[in-house]
């Protein structure tokens, strides 16, 4: 039932990563291994992208 | 610090590994941390808090006291620490929350031997 006790809806619970939204969170970490949660957002940078 | 932490197999703690990101943090890297105020961070970590706090206790049951770690030691930022006062509220609570989802990222918990937030202290 409502507690009424949330003032307004979670910014962050059940959020899932965009692109992510079939998986569930044990798929997805098992996906990645257990490595430091948050180095694993960041969009890759192309290591041959042109610099000039 | 070995990082080698027992971890219990009953506790009434809870650990949340770097589930709470610093606005300030995350900004460094981005090179626009001057755009953001004292007053923005602590709403922002006020709102995180309340989130997690409500969420949790309703969902799981009673929080004696909930600790977020806000240093910037590469393995203990952003860790959220949760005493329950069952311990069986505690377990609860670890396996459904190794399976959502919060804020993009899965939320990695588990038992943690921390009993007594004071005491408690990386060495």
């Amino acid at each position: 039932g409502t507690k009424g006790r949330r003032r307004k809806p979670s910014l962050y619970w059940d959020v899932p990563p965009p692109g992510y939204e079939h998986m569930t969170p044990t798929e997805y970490k098992s996906m990645q291994g257990h490595h430091t949660p948050g180095s694993i957002t960041g969009a890759l940078i192309p290591a041959t992208a042109a610099r000039s | 610090c070995s990082r080698i932490h027992n971890k219990p197999t009953f506790s009434q703690t809870i650990l949340l590994q770097n589930l709470y990101v610093n606005p300030q943090n995350s900004a460094k890297s981005a090179d626009v941390m001057s755009n953001i105020s004292e007053e923005a961070v602590q709403e922002h970590y006020d709102n995180f808090f309340e989130d997690v706090f409500v969420e949790c206790e309703d969902k799981y049951g009673e929080i004696e006291e909930m600790n977020v770690c806000d240093n910037l030691g590469d393995h203990l930022v952003g860790n959220v620490y949760i005493k329950f006062r069952r311990e069986e509220d505690a377990e609860k609570a670890v396996n459904e929350l190794n399976n959502r989802w919060f804020g993009g990222r899965p939320i990695y918990a588990e038992l943690s031997p921390v009993t007594d937030f004071r005491e408690a202290c990386c060495r």
